[in-house]
């Protein structure tokens, strides 16, 4: 999408992603399955990351975000909305999210910062 | 009880006497009610609940001709089918009991408000409590039918464990191998002859060929003696030739794994070469694959004769904590009962002797039900029995109950006969698929590999599945009856009926509030208060369906719900969640969610990585 497309300012802000991908079933006491990865880039509206593992496009997985100089965890909602694999196979695999209108979720605080770092 | 609320008898003499017809109706109608509750108890509140109900059938048995008929009158059909459909019910079973409980007391509600009418008619409340019955007990009856499915799956995966390794431990108990062939035997191959035995059966002629391959491969493992003529070596040249492809044709198991199929065949090309040039092999004794005794179980217990699936019983395994349960699976080969509440969901299995036992101690008692209010009102009018019927109704009402009973007869047959024919059908479609197979096999071509493994895998892969979401299930209502049972609540449980306050954020359970700050504006509809990843069980459907929250959009007033993967699996506006809440078809299983700790977790693997 040609950049002055897009609704809100993709920032290259490197952080700490974690991503439920699998969470734990009802009454199972083992563990879910959480990726840890790096985001490329982020915007009010979603964020980049690149990751091992291959997502579903469609998948509604629940993210928390470590901004560089926050001490909070941001927990966040996304959407994949693509994911393909890089270009060296090694090198995994890009995804883009889309942030959802989660109540409950910090996806506000998540836009105060966005548009601080925007200035 | 019921002389109070009866009209008044006559215009002469004690206004509130009842007249002697009327009288004689009256005690006949409390003896009626009196043994229904009797022979045909529900669990309270609902019993008291249909209690409210006699002064309406006291109106009607003097006021509607008729209500003296047994089972004719809407008002006996009513409670008929309450009591059929409420036989099993359970104040533990909460809210999956919910529904009923709230149909019930509507019926009941309905019922009583035609006491004001003069000439009530009750045929309109008879149909829909009859559909509503005969809803629930069609979705039962489905559950149930995934339970037994269930059963039989393990019980096929049991049986075909221990025929595999009977098979394997049979040859293996009559040579010797090399060690690196009886670790192949017991594992890749004996997962193999599991997966034969599944797909095909003990009597089929591919498990035969197996068996007959193993054998086949143990012989061609013992060293050429000296005295053996050239026969001996001609027919192993042979052997060693065609073995490896019999190998990897019955090597199911892997088939999808090309390293591990090699490696199979590897290791026995390395032991034919050994025996060929007659280097010395090393043979062992191997240790039998463990398996577990087979119980020998009396499946001919008298006591047992004439239990059928489809009974309800009253079951105290425990002193003081009986359970409704109904009979959905008797499997005489392995004298296993299978038994179900009312919603259809598991809830024990038991060996026909130990269920002896419980009936023998007397902890078991039969629930009867089926036109029950009906048959008391015949047994209070001192019917008993089919013979004392046609006694009071004569020759002209016996034969159209023998034309009925011969039509019922008949359709009974029809429907034999086409089970009949569909089991036949069903037969022919295996012969041919056996034959299909043998025909390639003829033709020296591999029998559609590539399907072989696909199709045994997602058998598997369905039976775990169900087996899973059975687990689930049990496990979440288990938890749910514990708290339900006044056990201390979890520290993030929160009552599903909370409405308007405040959500915390995702993966905040039990842990301190989270930062989010509160999005959107206050939808309009009430706010139920569920957490980002609380665990529902939807039963609207045709199949139950586990879904967890993935998000609550306020502004669009949505709630989307997907499964472990975040796959989307239902979404819904607020208002038709409450309702499918309020009509007890949502069940709030889990309110954990664990993303904070995941996270923790992940944070320290990555620290002490780093």
């Amino acid at each position: 999408m040609p950049e002055e497309q897009r609704r809100h300012l993709r920032l290259p802000v490197e952080s700490t992603v974690f991503i439920e991908l699998v969470s734990p079933g009802v009454g199972s006491a083992t563990a879910g399955k959480v990726a840890v990865c790096k985001t490329l880039d982020v915007s009010r509206g979603g964020l980049r990351v690149s990751l091992e593992h291959e997502l579903v496009v469609g998948a509604i997985l629940q993210i928390g975000v470590e901004l560089p100089q926050q001490e909070e965890t941001l927990y966040l909602a996304g959407e994949v909305r693509w994911c393909l694999a890089n270009a060296a196979p090694e090198q995994g695999w890009s995804a883009g999210f889309a942030l959802l209108n989660a109540g409950n979720s910090d996806i506000d605080s998540w836009h105060s910062l966005l548009i601080e770092m925007e200035y | 009880m019921i002389q109070r609320y009866s009209p008044r008898a006559s215009t002469t003499g004690d206004p509130d006497a009842p007249a002697t017809e009327q009288d004689a109706l009256l005690q006949w109608l409390e003896a009626a009610f009196a043994h229904w509750e009797t022979s045909f108890p529900l669990e309270e509140p609902l019993q008291s609940e249909l209690r409210r109900l006699r002064p309406l059938a006291a109106k009607l048995a003097s006021s509607d001709p008729d209500f003296l008929v047994a089972g004719r009158h809407p008002l006996h059909q009513i409670l008929d089918t309450l009591q059929l459909a409420a036989v099993g019910w359970q104040l533990r079973l909460g809210r999956v009991g919910e529904s009923l409980r709230k149909q019930l007391s509507t019926a009941v509600e309905e019922a009583v408000a035609c006491l004001d009418v003069q000439k009530p008619d009750l045929t309109g409340l008879c149909a829909r409590v009859a559909a509503a019955a005969e809803r629930d007990l069609a979705r039962a009856a489905r559950m149930a039918q995934r339970t037994i499915e269930t059963e039989q799956g393990r019980a096929r995966a049991a049986e075909a464990k221990r025929l595999a390794a009977d098979m394997i431990n049979a040859e293996l108990e009559k040579s010797m191998v090399p060690p690196r062939i009886g670790e192949f035997l017991k594992g890749d191959w004996y997962e193999s002859a599991q997966l034969v035995l599944l797909k095909f059966g003990a009597e089929s002629e591919q498990w035969a060929k197996m068996t007959e391959t193993t054998r086949t491969l143990l012989d061609s493992l013992q060293p050429i003696e000296d005295e053996d003529g050239p026969e001996r070596r001609q027919h192993l040249f042979e052997t060693v030739s065609r073995l490896p492809r019999e190998i990897k044709r019955w090597l199911l198991s892997v088939q999808h794994l090309s390293e591990a199929m090699e490696d199979a065949t590897r290791r026995v090309g390395f032991a034919h070469m050994q025996v060929l040039r007659r280097q010395p092999l090393e043979l062992e004794l191997a240790d039998p694959i463990p398996v577990a005794a087979q119980e020998t179980r009396d499946t001919a217990n008298a006591a047992l004769e004439s239990i059928e699936p489809g009974q309800w019983f009253c079951v105290e395994k425990d002193e003081g904590n009986p359970l409704r349960v109904q009979l959905v699976s008797r499997t005489e080969g392995t004298g296993e009962l299978l038994f179900a509440n009312q919603a259809g969901i598991r809830v024990f299995q038991q060996s026909f002797e130990e269920f002896a036992g419980l009936l023998e101690r007397g902890r078991v008692s039969t629930l009867d039900s089926g036109a029950s209010f009906s048959r008391s009102l015949a047994w209070a009018a001192g019917i008993e029995s089919t013979a004392d019927l046609d006694t009071l109704l004569g020759e002209e009402v016996v034969r159209a109950r023998q034309a009925e009973e011969q039509r019922q007869r008949e359709e009974q047959a029809r429907l034999q006969q086409q089970l009949e024919q569909a089991e036949r059908l069903e037969r022919e479609q295996q012969a041919a698929e056996q034959l299909r197979l043998q025909t390639a096999e003829t033709a020296g071509r591999e029998p559609e590999r590539e399907q072989t493994p696909a199709e045994l895998e997602e058998l598997e892969r369905e039976q775990r599945e169900a087996a899973e979401l059975q687990r689930e299930w049990d496990e979440a209502l288990r938890r749910k009856q514990e708290r339900e049972a006044g056990q201390a609540p979890p520290p993030n449980a929160i009552p599903v009926s909370a409405v308007g306050q405040t959500d915390r954020g995702p993966g905040s359970a039990g842990g301190p509030e989270s930062s989010a700050s509160r999005s959107g504006s206050a939808a309009a509809a009430p706010e139920l208060n569920l957490l980002m990843g609380t665990w529902l069980g939807f039963h609207d459907g045709d199949t139950p369906l586990l879904a967890k929250l993935a998000v609550h959009d306020r502004e669009q007033d949505i709630y989307i719900f997907v499964n472990r993967s975040g796959i989307k699996m239902r979404q819904l506006n607020s208002q038709e969640l409450l309702a499918l809440m309020a009509s007890g078809m949502v069940d709030v299983l889990e309110t954990r969610s664990s993303f904070r700790d995941e996270i923790s977790r992940a944070k320290r693997q990555s620290e002490d990585q780093a």
